[in-house]
């Protein structure tokens, strides 16, 4: 029993950080109706910018986390600003613009490499970085804090875009684009933003992950499949079945590294994620159960 | 008149590649140089489900893997011949294909994409854990060279030829197929997918078949690499791998027979004459990706054949209004 | 004799009904036009027929076999032929081409035989592009030399339409769904139309055509078939239904509302 639990609250925590990714993924396919292969790329940018501000220059965790926020917004934004925007407005096919988005995935992975190196780097806890114990089980605080911020931003997300004029706007901008601009919506920067939002997702996951992990370049590429597997789990394009797939998907990997075998967790997650695609592309969870942002 | 020109440039172009092993005495280079004989048949085989059928396909390093490791363990484990072995690989990377391709293929583009992509990984991570098989993260050493009647092609000279062989073959089956009535179809799924299911075209089967042959370009090119270096590591069969080849179709230009031929030679020197700056190799396979989509989406090939189309329209044009 | 009888054929879409029991036969050999205002229902008939949409109710039956359940490629081979309103040519691919992909539910060879070139795959091709060049000669496209070779995306309008035409033909079909052939063309181009529409029915091939040109239905077609509001509301030949009232009050009234 005790064994399980620990399992769970890891799969929970990972989970948290897939489903940061899902909803990102999920956001940019209803403004854009495509799918970036650079969102497990952002995150690792986000680890990265956090051990930078936080161990190299030797910021407060208090500054680093909007820094790190603000700055992967604006880096959101700017991809696109330049390279998707542009794309789509020329007439681009969709298979075009997916493989743009893996030329970018490729160009940033290597581009950190330069910057940082190809070794791991470590990041301390603002929480410490020793275990809390409840009877027999051990948590890591990191390991809660990632999963109750997690449910915090998809909280204010919600409130976010629902309750705030600029993401009715962006709702607006997502579901016809037409009208939403006869509206007085600036459209364009209403998609630029939403990909601000999904980008600054995943770097804050990145922040929140770098203390467990570490940080490396490649650490982005599994995470980046697995946040997209949430996005497919919880069926794609909606904001809280991503939230629902990432734990899902985490408890799975948990489980199966648990239960099976540690090196097969990854195949096990993929095989899954492939059985959904094959025989339930529309996800997992019945989607008029889901009232979606 | 450019019927003749093409055979008489294709004639020279081979001649001058017969002659290559007697120009080039640097080992290394000739290596490059049946490496990129290599990757123009897996490429050849990725063009045909991503140019001519316009499918997103990322799973290009699983098929390679599936055809050196297979031949790989067979060549070492059995007694059958080396060729055999090969085809083996082939053939059994183009039935993988297919049956990932069976479920795959009503995805739309980036799931396909995604789909592919987590077919490769697979691939790799079962490479990766399957123990003394597979040599798990050490891989496959000492696999055996090829032996084709008695000749063992020992260097990597005698296997230069071999490759040149098979690079011919696999171009005029190519060729063959993608001006068939299969790559009509093909082509026609590309273009239009439902006026193609009302001509008579099961759109799915054909996906399926461009998948099972792409299977069969990828696995073999593989099995060629397998027992070209001799030796064979996950490492080489990441998605990494993936994205270099469809660089080169993309460069080159996809869906036109010299498209991936003349990517396939471009990057690989380009990325010769960069091995030295190390990482820097990769970002610039990302800018590349990134810029030609933008500016050359048709690639090098492609390009050109537009605007000789387009300097023969207009010739028709001039000479219509003549009459 | 009939070749094709559509009986009492509806459509729904979520709460819409495009067709309303509507019924016709087309004679086999015969140029058959179905016409009516905008919204009548005409093109959701065509994609029943076509096999693109499936009926809601009743049933449409070709040349003696019911086709519900059949898929648009089933119908290909059963012999129903189509172009479409808007046009969907392969555009990547040249003229010849374009043609010969229309006749590959009438060929047969496979993959490996087209991998190795076969002699029989070979022939076939042959075989399939002689008869491309003919039908484009039939259709009038065979003129100018070398526009075989051309890309069919960078045909003008006109000729696309002729060409959707020319492919459609290839699959030796028994009856060939026409939807809006003439939109876009020049008045020139509209007589060359008419002309072909006419031959083809003269080589036994049975026409039905969607069409908005009066002036082109009721010069080509042997039947007309009024639809309005997805009901069947007047069926005859060209000069009575110019004279129907109640087909002029749906035009008018159409046209009434759209002031």
């Amino acid at each position: 029993m005790q064994f399980f639990i620990q399992l769970a609250l890891g799969g929970l925590m990972v989970g948290a950080i897939y489903a940061l990714l899902g909803m990102g993924y999920s956001l940019i396919y209803r403004a854009s109706g495509l799918l970036t292969f650079a969102q497990g790329d952002y995150f690792m940018l986000g680890a990265f910018l956090t051990f930078t501000f936080s161990v190299l220059v030797g910021l407060p965790f208090f500054v680093v986390l909007p820094l790190v926020g603000a700055l992967m917004l604006g880096l959101g934004f700017l991809t696109e600003r330049v390279l998707i925007g542009p794309l789509i407005a020329r007439g681009s096919g969709p298979i075009y613009i997916v493989l743009a988005t893996i030329g970018l995935s490729i160009f940033l992975q290597n581009m950190a490499m330069i910057i940082w190196g190809s070794q791991g780097f470590h990041v301390p806890s603002v929480m410490g970085d020793m275990p809390m114990k409840f009877g027999d089980i051990y948590v890591v605080p990191q390991n809660l804090a990632i999963v109750f911020i997690t449910l915090g931003i998809m909280v204010a997300l919600h409130i976010f875009m629902n309750k705030s004029k600029v993401g009715t706007a962006l709702r607006a901008a997502a579901q016809d684009k037409m009208a939403a601009a006869t509206l007085g919506i600036n459209v364009v920067f209403a998609i630029g933003l939403t990909w601000g939002i999904s980008v600054g997702l995943a770097g804050i996951a990145g922040l929140l992950i770098a203390p467990i992990f570490g940080v490396t370049a490649h650490m982005g590429l599994l995470v980046g499949l697995k946040g997209f597997a949430a996005a497919v789990v919880g069926g794609y394009g909606s904001i809280y079945g991503a939230v629902i797939g990432g734990f899902l998907v985490g408890l799975i990997e948990a489980f199966s590294s648990g239960y099976i075998d540690l090196s097969f967790k990854d195949v096990v997650v993929f095989g899954v994620l492939l059985l959904v695609l094959f025989v339930r592309p529309e996800g997992l969870l019945p989607s008029p159960a889901l009232e979606d942002l | 008149m450019g019927q003749i020109n093409q055979k008489y440039v294709l004639a020279v172009l081979l001649v001058a590649l017969v002659c290559v092993p007697l120009i080039l005495t640097n080992n290394y280079l000739l290596l490059v140089a049946t490496l990129i004989g290599i990757y123009i048949i897996v490429n050849c085989g990725l063009d045909i489900v991503f140019g001519y059928s316009g499918q997103i396909t990322l799973g290009q390093a699983g098929f390679y893997a599936i055809g050196a490791y297979s031949s790989a363990i067979l060549s070492i484990h059995t007694e059958i011949p080396v060729i055999f072995c090969m085809i083996f690989g082939g053939l059994l990377s183009s039935f993988l294909g297919m049956l990932v391709a069976i479920p795959s293929v009503k995805l739309v583009h980036h799931f396909l994409a995604m789909v592919t992509i987590g077919f490769g990984e697979i691939i790799r991570l079962l490479a990766m854990n399957g123990g003394e098989l597979t040599g798990a993260a050490d891989g496959i050493s000492f696999i055996p060279k090829l032996n084709l009647f008695g000749y063992v092609f020992e260097t990597v000279g005698s296997y230069y030829y071999f490759v040149l062989a098979c690079v011919v073959v696999f171009l005029v089956i190519k060729h063959n197929l993608v001006t068939s009535r299969v790559g009509r179809a093909f082509r026609s799924i590309r273009d239009d997918n439902a006026a193609a299911a009302a001509f008579g075209i099961n759109v799915r089967r054909m996906k399926v078949t461009a998948f099972t042959v792409e299977g069969f370009f990828g696995g073999f090119g593989g099995a060629l690499y397998a027992h070209l270096v001799g030796f064979i590591s996950p490492e080489t069969f990441a998605l990494q791998q993936s994205v270099i080849f469809l660089t080169m179709v993309l460069l080159g230009g996809s869906g036109t027979l010299w498209g991936p031929v003349i990517g396939t030679v471009l990057i690989s020197i380009l990325f010769e004459a960069l091995q030295p700056f190390g990482q820097v190799q990769m970002v610039v396979y990302g800018l590349i990706i990134m810029v030609v989509i933008m500016f050359l989406p048709r690639g090098i090939a492609g390009t050109l054949n537009d605007r000789f189309n387009r300097q023969n329209s207009k010739k028709l044009e001039l000479s219509s209004d003549a009459s | 004799m009939t070749l094709l009888k559509v009986d009492n054929v509806t459509k729904r879409f979520a709460g819409l009904t495009a067709v309303d029991s509507c019924s016709f036969s087309v004679e086999q050999g015969a140029v058959h036009a179905l016409i009516g205002p905008n919204g009548a229902g005409k093109t959701t008939m065509f994609n029943m027929i076509g096999g693109a949409l499936a009926v809601s109710d009743g049933a449409i039956n070709f040349d003696g076999q019911d086709l519900a359940g059949t898929l648009p490629h089933d119908r290909m081979k059963m012999g129903i032929a189509r172009t479409f309103q808007l046009i969907s040519l392969f555009k990547e691919m040249n003229v010849i081409e374009n043609v010969m992909a229309g006749a590959y539910c009438r060929t047969h060879s496979g993959i490996l035989a087209s991998m190795l070139n076969l002699p029989s795959a070979r022939r076939e091709a042959e075989a399939t592009k002689a008869r491309a060049l003919e039908l484009l000669d039939f259709v009038g496209l065979g003129d100018s030399a070398g526009a075989g070779l051309m890309l069919a995306g960078s045909l003008s309008y006109g000729e696309q339409r002729i060409l959707e035409i020319a492919r459609a033909l290839a699959g030796d079909p028994k009856l060939i769904l026409l939807d809006e052939p003439a939109a876009g063309m020049n008045p020139t181009e509209k007589i060359r139309l008419s002309d072909t529409i006419r031959q083809i029915a003269n080589k036994g091939v049975t026409v039905l055509i969607v069409e908005h040109d009066m002036q082109l239905v009721m010069g080509v077609a042997d039947k007309i078939t009024v639809l309005d509001h997805g009901v069947r509301i007047a069926e005859g030949l060209p000069k009575d239904i110019q004279n129907d009232p109640e087909v002029i009050r749906a035009y008018i009234g159409e046209g009434a509302e759209q002031c």
